[in-house]
Formats: structure tokens, C-alpha cells, sequence
């Protein structure tokens, strides 16, 4: 195995003094399922560690009122298993059942997802479309981050080197969801995501809505104007919804001609998926089943 | 790199070591303990042959710096044997012809039984989801998963798992 240190921190106070510590000669390991990969990978070279893993007060799930607060070192299957965001964020509920297998959820935290900002991230669509807040904490205190803010690009987030995500908030969600496309089931990298947080009449007009694209180009990104273009769109019609989103989500998706991560699909085809994403997850949040993609699969 | 004393508590026995920073939980398994049952398989968490048990979780102890796991209960395949008696996990997949070359058993066993604890009323279409990280080379995985199925109809019966 490749060189590195490791200082294991016990609580948040031991993590962030760590951090002022060591600065950029450091990196935060949780549940390791990425950062052990970069190390062997040579991409973090003479680097210590910080072992955060074990700080119980960054982990659990809890509802207050409307408002949802998860720690930072929940683990993606306690994030499958909680009743409390099945029913107030299906969005990142569902998002965690499609994360890997059992056993890499078993380990992986939300925190780590979003710290690490891969490309393909799966938590981060349904957090962008929650419109969640994140907390940070360093040595200087805590400061708040929307996450419209919070990703700069692969890797690379609001966060300095001396700051470390905390939690997690945001409003309760129960009109969410989120479809993810993949080469297959197993283990695979998601090729394009969509998450959209929705409010309908009893028509199923679109009244509100939020929509989160992922692997969208170097980053997950919120879909600006195709949500302008979705207000007042009969979600019940294909035609409807095609029309406005296919033209506009082009103008939400960063181009990108060679896309990363080998050559896995070429612009076009990860527009249309995201189009066509969108428009099923859409319809999930807003009636549960997608009925009408049910039978369009048929 | 640095040296640290750290406790595991591995198949029931807490044992003290002095391990470097940057030495695998999976590393430590194998050469400082001698329990080569979870394998090498390939080190970067694709193949699931190093899985061993954190309490009742299946974690891989190849993205696991020894370190970071002090103070962890940790079981490994040979954990699942007592007295002598294989789990139902590993008997089924004995039973249902489920090895071949049995390089990717080990891993099998232990996500296996972390499935089965966590849902012994599993079907197959859970069992599949399950077990999907866990590759193996020979068996086409038919067999495995009908190993895992009997396992959940032993465990209801009350064979232990
Ligand atoms: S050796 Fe750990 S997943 Fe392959
Ligand atoms: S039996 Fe050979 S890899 Fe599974």
C-alpha cells in the first residue's frame, strides 16, 4: 500500500483542529470508499489522513417540524433504510438504493459523496433539487452553503481545506424522485441522473418545480431553464413536456464533446437521457408510480 | 508513516497489535493474525472477496486502513464457523454446488450472511440486488443465489446464520 498517515479524530472539535493543523496536507477519510481508491490510484500523494469516520454526533437523520436535518457521516443504507425520508425526500431515498451495492453503502456517507463531487455523484441531484443547506464547521466556527454553491467541479467543492461538511438541511419533499440511468444495475456509474422536486394542481399542472441533472457535464447541476420552461406544462402529456424541456435542458447541460470518464456516451445522447429522465421523475414525484412510463416501457 | 497500538475484536477474541498507518485492515487479517479467508481479490472495492462483517454489516476490508478500525467487532468467514459447524450460508453454498475455483466464496459467505440477517424473508430479486457487488468468475452465480435462498428458509428455521 501506498505511504500515508493517519490521525484518527473522535470528535468534530478533534477533526477541525486537525484540519488548521495540517491544511492542504491533509485529507478527510469517512467511510474510505473513495479516498482509499485515490491513494492506490497515486492521485493523493505524502498526505495525511483524517479519520472521522467514528464521530457519532455527524451521524443520524432527524425531522423537525417540516425541516430534515442529516449528518454528514450518515451512511448511504442508513439513508435507504429511514422511514423519515421515505416519505419526506423519496428523492434521496430512492437516489441511496441506487448507490452501488449493499456493502459499499454499508460504508459511504452522504458527506463523503458530496465532499468528494464526483462527476457522478448520486446523492448530489437529489440534493441540489431538495435545495439543501449545507453546514460547515472549522476551527473559526460554523457558515452556511446553499447547495446551488456548494459544487465548483469534479473534486472540487465550497469547502477549504480547513473546513469539513457537518450536516445537511432541508424542507420536507414529499413530491421528489429520482432516476438514474446505468450501463447496468451492478456497481455501475450512473450515466446520467435526474432528480426534480415538483408541485402539481389536481390537473397535474406543473405549479413548482426544482430539477437536478447529474453526470450533467463536469458536475451536477440545478436545470434553471428547464424549470422556467416546465411552469404550467400538463405533465399528463408527452408532448407537453417534451416540447420545453428537450429545446431548453440543452442550455442547463455544460457541452462537452468528449465526455469524462472514458468514452461512455457521446453530448447528444446524455441530453436526450437527461431529458427523458427528467420527464419520468418528474411524473414519479408528482403521482408516486409513473404510470404513464410504465406503459410507455411496455 | 507512523506506528499505532490498536484493539480489533476479531471473531469474538479482542487482539492488541502495533500496526502502521497505512497497513490494511485486510492486510493485518491475513498476515498478522493468519485468517486467510477474506481475499485479495483485486484492492480498489470491485470484486468483494475481501468482505468481512462489521457487526452484522458486510464492509471490504480493502478500503479499511487497520487503524481506522480500532475497537471494531469484526467477523470473518472462519467467525462463521462455530465448533466446527458451518452458518447456513456457508452449508448451502457447499450443499448447492455453489464453488468452483472458490476463490470469490469467502466474500460470497459473508455478504451472504449479511443479507440473510437483514432480511430472511428475502426473494430472489433481493437476493441478486443484494449480492451484486460480489463477482465471481466461474459459477455464473445461479447456484449462489439459490445457496442464499435455502439459507433464509434455514435461518426461519431456525439454523443458525
Ligand atoms: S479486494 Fe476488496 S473489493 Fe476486491
Ligand atoms: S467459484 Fe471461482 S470465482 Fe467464484
Amino acid at each position: 500500500m501506498k505511504d500515508f498517515k493517519l490521525v484518527t479524530a473522535k470528535t468534530v472539535d478533534e477533526a477541525v483542529e486537525a484540519l488548521a493543523k495540517y491544511g492542504d496536507k491533509c485529507k478527510l477519510i469517512a467511510g474510505g470508499t473513495d479516498a482509499m481508491l485515490m491513494i492506490r490510484d497515486g492521485k493523493w500523494n505524502n498526505l495525511t489522513l483524517i479519520n472521522i469516520r467514528d464521530i457519532e454526533e455527524l451521524r443520524g437523520i432527524k425531522l423537525e417540524g417540516d425541516t430534515v436535518t442529516i449528518g454528514a457521516l450518515t451512511r448511504l443504507s442508513d439513508i435507504e433504510h429511514s422511514d423519515v425520508l421515505k416519505e419526506h425526500a423519496p428523492c434521496l431515498w430512492g437516489a441511496a438504493q441506487l448507490f452501488a451495492d449493499p456493502t459499499n453503502r454499508h460504508s459511504a456517507t452522504i458527506g463523503g459523496n458530496v465532499g468528494r463531487c464526483n462527476t457522478v455523484g448520486d446523492t448530489l441531484p437529489s440534493l441540489l433539487c431538495l435545495d439543501a443547506v449545507v453546514t460547515i464547521v472549522s476551527k473559526e466556527g460554523e457558515r452556511e452553503v446553499p447547495m446551488s454553491e456548494m459544487l465548483l467541479g469534479p473534486g472540487k467543492t465550497a469547502c477549504e481545506p480547513n473546513e469539513m461538511i457537518a450536516k445537511f438541511t432541508f424542507k420536507s419533499q414529499p413530491n421528489s424522485a429520482y432516476m438514474k440511468f446505468g450501463r447496468r444495475k451492478s456497481m455501475a456509474l450512473s450515466m446520467a441522473g435526474s432528480a426534480v422536486s415538483i408541485k402539481v394542481d389536481d390537473k397535474g399542472i406543473v405549479e413548482d418545480i426544482r430539477i437536478a441533472a447529474g453526470n450533467a457535464g463536469p458536475k451536477a447541476v440545478r436545470c434553471y431553464n428547464a424549470e422556467k420552461a416546465m411552469i404550467g406544462v400538463d405533465l399528463k402529456s408527452d408532448k407537453a413536456i417534451e416540447e420545453p424541456l428537450y429545446k431548453v435542458i440543452q442550455d442547463d447541460i455544460a457541452p462537452r464533446k468528449k465526455p469524462r470518464l472514458g468514452n461512455w456516451i457521446s453530448g447528444e445522447y446524455r441530453r436526450e437521457l437527461i431529458s427523458v429522465l427528467t420527464k419520468r421523475a418528474a411524473r414519479k414525484a408528482a403521482f408516486g408510480e409513473c404510470m404513464l412510463c410504465k406503459q410507455e416501457e411496455a | 508513516m507512523s506506528m499505532h497500538e490498536i484493539t480489533l475484536i476479531v471473531n469474538g477474541k479482542p487482539q492488541k497489535l502495533t500496526v502502521k498507518s497505512n497497513e490494511l485492515l485486510l492486510n493485518v487479517l491475513r498476515d498478522k493474525l493468519f485468517l486467510t479467508g477474506a481475499k485479495y481479490g483485486c484492492g480498489i472495492a470491485e470484486c468483494s472477496a475481501c468482505t468481512v462483517l462489521k457487526g452484522d454489516r458486510s464492509i471490504m476490508s480493502c478500503l479499511v486502513p487497520a487503524v481506522a478500525a480500532d475497537g471494531w467487532e469484526i467477523t470473518t468467514p472462519e467467525g462463521l464457523v462455530v465448533d466446527g459447524e458451518l452458518n447456513a450460508v456457508q452449508e448451502e453454498l457447499v450443499n448447492k454446488g455453489a464453488i468452483q475455483c472458490g476463490f470469490c466464496t469467502p466474500g460470497m459467505a459473508m455478504t451472504g450472511t449479511a443479507c440473510v440477517r437483514e432480511n430472511p424473508d428475502a426473494d430472489e430479486a433481493f437476493v441478486r440486488d443484494y449480492m451484486r457487488g460480489n463477482y465471481c468468475r466461474c459459477t455464473g452465480y445461479q447456484a449462489i443465489v439459490e445457496a442464499i435462498l435455502a439459507a433464509c428458509e434455514d435461518a426461519k428455521n431456525g439454523k443458525r446464520v
